[in-house]
C-alpha cells in the first residue's frame, strides 16, 4: 500500500469516526434526519437536471450532516465555490459501499471515475450570465458559513435529493436582497 | 423575385431574424446553454480555483535577468509583473518581459520535437522517433564534430551539455540574440578583463552613447532607465547637477530621443568618434587616466582626429565640443558603446 493509500484509509476512517461539523459551521440538517428511500417512480418526479452520478445531497448533507464547505471548500475564500475533487469523494467511498443496490451502482461510478482518472461531468445548476460577476466569498463573509446562510440562495439543499434551481437568479432577485440588507447597489459592483 | 422588397416586408424579415438572435444566450433572455463542471481528480495544494497565486521568478527574454512575479490562475500563468524586490528592475518590466507569456501560449510556439525535412521545412515527429534518430546520428558523428546549440545557460543544464559534448567529441554553442562578444572583447582590450561591466547611470554626470540603446535593449534596459532617470530628472532645488546626455548615432532611437544633444554620425563611424575622443582626452591629459591607459596606446595613436577628418567622418570643432565637458569631470570618463 502506498503512502497515498495509507493517507486515504486513515482519512476515511477518521471521517467516519469523527463525523462532526467543522467548528463555527452548523450542520446542514437537524440530527436524526433520515433521507427517504427513493423508488424509480419517485426519481421521475424530482426537479433538476440529471447528473452523471446520482449524488444525493439529502443523504450526504442532510442525513450524514457533512458541512457544506467540506466539499465546496473555496466558497469563503474565492469567487468560485469549489466543486469537490474526486479525491474528496473517494476519501469515504473507498470504504463505504452503499446499503442498497441502487446506492452501490452509483458508488461504483465514483470508484470508476477515480480508477480511470476521468472526473464526472456535472451539469451546472446555478449559473449567472457572463456579464455578471458573482463573488462567493463576499457573500459568505456577510452571511456566514453555516448551512442556513447557504440556504438563502440555494434553498434547503440538505432536503434535496437532486439539486434544482430554487431561485430565479435574475437581477431583481439579487437587488431585492441587497435593498433589504442595505448593501451596495452600485452597477459596477457586479457588472465590470 | 416574386415579391418586391418594400418597407413592410423588410421590417418583417428584420423582426423575425432579429428575434431569433435575441433568443440566443448571452443576452440572458433565452435559455442558457448547458454548462458542465469538471472537478479536479486530485486538487492541487497551492491553487484555489478563482484565487490567483503569485510566484517569484526570473525573466529570460534577455541577459539582464529582471525579477518577475507571475500571476497564476488555476495552474496557468496569466500575467507577468516586475518584482519590486529585485535590485535589477525594482518592480518594472519591459515589453519583452511582458511578451514572455507568449512563450507559453502563442499558437506558433514549438510544442514538440521537430525534424527538418529535405525541403527545409520543420515537420512534426514523436519523442521516441526523435530520440532514436538523435542517438543514431550522434553515434555516427562521434568524433567527427558535433555542435549543440543552447541559449545562455548559467546553471546545471549548461554543464550537463558540456559534459556530454566532451564525451562525444563535440562542443556547445550558446546563442544569444543580443550578442555581447564585441563588448567583452572591447573591455578586454581596454581594461584587461573580457567581461561585460555594470554601468552605474545613476552616478553619471556626463553620458555619451555611441549607438547604445540603453533604454531599449542594451544590456539591462529596465535598470538603466531607472538609473538614468535618477541622474537626469529634474530634482527641483535638491540637486542642480543634472547629468548631460549626448547620443551619437545615425538614427534617433527611443534612447536618443531623451538626449540633450544628438550627433548624427554616419552609420559605422560612431566608433571612430569614440576612439578620437579617447585619444584627445588621453593625449592632452584632460582627465585622470587609469594606470594601464598605455594598453590602448596603439589603437588611440591610430585614431587621432586628423585621421578621422581624412575619412570625412569627423568635424574637429564638434569633437572638441564633445570633449570639453569631460574636462570638468574629476574622474575618468566612462564611454559606453555597442558595435552593431
Amino acid at each position: 500500500m502506498t503512502k497515498g493509500e495509507w493517507c486515504m484509509w486513515g482519512g476515511g476512517i477518521a471521517v467516519l469516526l469523527l463525523a462532526r461539523p467543522v467548528a463555527g459551521q452548523g450542520a446542514p440538517a437537524a440530527p436524526g434526519f433520515r433521507a427517504p428511500v427513493l423508488s424509480q417512480s419517485d426519481t421521475g418526479k424530482l426537479k433538476g437536471p440529471l447528473q452523471p452520478i446520482f449524488f444525493r445531497h439529502d443523504i450526504h448533507a442532510g442525513q450524514d450532516r457533512i458541512p457544506c464547505m467540506y466539499c465546496h471548500y473555496s466558497a469563503a475564500i474565492s469567487s468560485e465555490p469549489g466543486i469537490p475533487s474526486v479525491q474528496t469523494c473517494i476519501g469515504c467511498h473507498q470504504i463505504i459501499n452503499g446499503t442498497t443496490d441502487s446506492h452501490r451502482a452509483e458508488i461504483t461510478k465514483v470508484r470508476s471515475a477515480w480508477r480511470d482518472r476521468t472526473p464526472p461531468e456535472w451539469i451546472r445548476v446555478y449559473a449567472v450570465p457572463d456579464f455578471v460577476h458573482f463573488p462567493h466569498m463576499r457573500h459568505i463573509k456577510v452571511l456566514g458559513t453555516d448551512a442556513a446562510s447557504c440556504a438563502n440562495c440555494h434553498g434547503e439543499v440538505a432536503k434535496q435529493p437532486r439539486i434544482y434551481q430554487v431561485a430565479t437568479l435574475k437581477m431583481g432577485w439579487c437587488v431585492r436582497c441587497h435593498v433589504e440588507r442595505k448593501v451596495t447597489r452600485d452597477c459596477t459592483a457586479c457588472h465590470f | 423575385m416574386t415579391d418586391p422588397m418594400n418597407r413592410r416586408r423588410f421590417l418583417k424579415i428584420l423582426g423575425i431574424t432579429g428575434g431569433g438572435a435575441a433568443a440566443l444566450s448571452g443576452c440572458g433572455i433565452g435559455p442558457e446553454p448547458t454548462q458542465r463542471l469538471l472537478p479536479y481528480l486530485v486538487a492541487p495544494d497551492d491553487q484555489i480555483p478563482g484565487v490567483a497565486t503569485w510566484y517569484a521568478t526570473t525573466c529570460r527574454e534577455c541577459a539582464a535577468g529582471c525579477g518577475l512575479r507571475a500571476r497564476v490562475r488555476e495552474g496557468r500563468a496569466v500575467k507577468l509583473e516586475g518584482n519590486p524586490d529585485s535590485p535589477v528592475n525594482r518592480g518594472r518590466l519591459c515589453a519583452r518581459g511582458q511578451a514572455g507569456l507568449q512563450g507559453l501560449y502563442n499558437p506558433d510556439r514549438i510544442t514538440g520535437p521537430r525534424l527538418r525535412g529535405a525541403n527545409g521545412q520543420l515537420a512534426e515527429t514523436t519523442w521516441d522517433k526523435a530520440v532514436q534518430l538523435l542517438a543514431q546520428k550522434v553515434a555516427d558523428a562521434k568524433g567527427k564534430g558535433i555542435v549543440f546549440v543552447t541559449g545562455h545557460e548559467t546553471g546545471a543544464f549548461g554543464d550537463l551539455v558540456d559534459e556530454w559534448m566532451r564525451a562525444v567529441g563535440g562542443r556547445r554553442i550558446a546563442f544569444e540574440s543580443f550578442a555581447l562578444e564585441a563588448l567583452r572583447e572591447g573591455n578586454r582590450l581596454a581594461f584587461g578583463t573580457a567581461a561585460v561591466p555594470h554601468y552605474d547611470f545613476a552616478a553619471a554626470k556626463y553620458i555619451v552613447s555611441f549607438g547604445a540603446d540603453f533604454m531599449e535593449t542594451w544590456l539591462s534596459p529596465v535598470e538603466f532607465q531607472n538609473a538614468f532617470t535618477r541622474a537626469h530628472a529634474f530634482a527641483a532645488g535638491a540637486d542642480s547637477s543634472m547629468a548631460k546626455y549626448v547620443y551619437v548615432g545615425p538614427r534617433l532611437s527611443l534612447t536618443g530621443l531623451s538626449a540633450d544633444e544628438w550627433i548624427a554620425a554616419a552609420p559605422g563611424t560612431e566608433g571612430l568618434l569614440a576612439l578620437a575622443m579617447a585619444q584627445v582626452i588621453v593625449a592632452r591629459r584632460l582627465a585622470r587616466s587609469p594606470a594601464d591607459a598605455t594598453r590602448l596606446g596603439a589603437s588611440l595613436a591610430a585614431h587621432t582626429p586628423a585621421f578621422g577628418e581624412q575619412d570625412g567622418a569627423m568635424h574637429l570643432p564638434l569633437l572638441h565640443k564633445l570633449v570639453a565637458p569631460s574636462q570638468r569631470i574629476p574622474h575618468t570618463p566612462q564611454f559606453i558603446g555597442s558595435v552593431l
